[in-house]
């Protein structure tokens, strides 16, 4: 028996704010722990500013709208989410790691968001199917 | 995001209560940078009621501790919760910058 939060999104950064709401309502409900849920709350400020940011050839065109579809599930150990856009194909387990070792001054700005996903859940894995991406992440919640 | 801010000892003491992230980082930058400007020794941030940092509040820290070097400025965090200061041990960010157990170790 698995319990699931289903939410579409515009592309807009803006968005974020009603998913996170959404997500620790759901996730109260379903007794999930609040620090798991914040860790997926970050997960999806870094995916969907790389979608809002990256993704659309005609994201500054007036009245263009793309729809993000977001899920989450629940079975009650483990709470996996999967994030489907219609953007250009981006896989971002392929993006490079960022150079750690480097200093406050050679240290670069960007390339960490992905990164830090891939760190902190247990599973991420990527495919393009039908014209969308599809990211699906997940982490067990510790006992 | 809520920021507040007060000066103790020359150290503008900057207080940050929310979620450091793609919608807040922005102007959390624009009062980061006043406050260094402005102060006299640098710029101690209080996170203990920062819930959580994503990779655009990282970035903004980033930006926080180049500038304070430039200047000869201090720039020192104080109070992460757990899950924040692990985000800052992944990215290696605990090595970049100064961080304190709490405030008043920070402006020590």
């Amino acid at each position: 028996m698995s319990e699931t939060l289903e939410l579409t999104l515009r592309n807009d950064l803006a968005e974020h704010a009603r998913l996170a709401a959404a997500l620790s309502d759901w996730a109260e409900r379903q007794g999930i722990d609040p620090g798991l849920a914040t860790t997926f709350e970050l997960a999806f400020d870094e995916i969907l500013a790389n979608i809002v940011g990256y993704a659309y050839d005609d994201a500054d065109e007036p009245g263009v709208e793309h729809a993000i579809e977001v899920a989450c599930r629940w079975d009650g150990e483990t709470l996996s989410a999967e994030v489907v856009d219609d953007g250009r194909p981006f896989d971002p387990l392929s993006a490079p790691e960022p150079d750690l070792e480097a200093g406050l001054d050679e240290r670069q700005v960007g390339g960490l968001g992905l990164f830090l996903v891939r760190q902190l859940m247990d599973e991420v894995a990527y495919r393009r199917q039908d014209g969308k991406n599809r990211l699906s992440f997940a982490k067990k919640q510790e006992a | 995001m809520e920021i507040g801010q007060d000066v103790q000892g020359g150290l503008t003491v900057m207080r940050l209560e929310g979620k450091l992230d793609t919608v807040s980082s922005p102007e959390v930058q624009t009062a980061l940078m006043a406050a260094l400007e402005s102060a006299d020794k640098g710029v101690v941030i209080d996170m203990s009621e920062v819930a959580y940092v994503s990779s655009a509040g990282l970035r903004v820290m980033l930006i926080g501790g180049k500038t304070a070097k430039a200047a000869g400025k201090a720039f020192r965090l104080a109070g992460l919760k757990p899950a924040v200061a692990e985000v800052f041990k992944m990215s290696g960010f605990d090595r970049l910058l100064e961080i304190h157990p709490d405030v008043q170790k920070a402006t020590a």
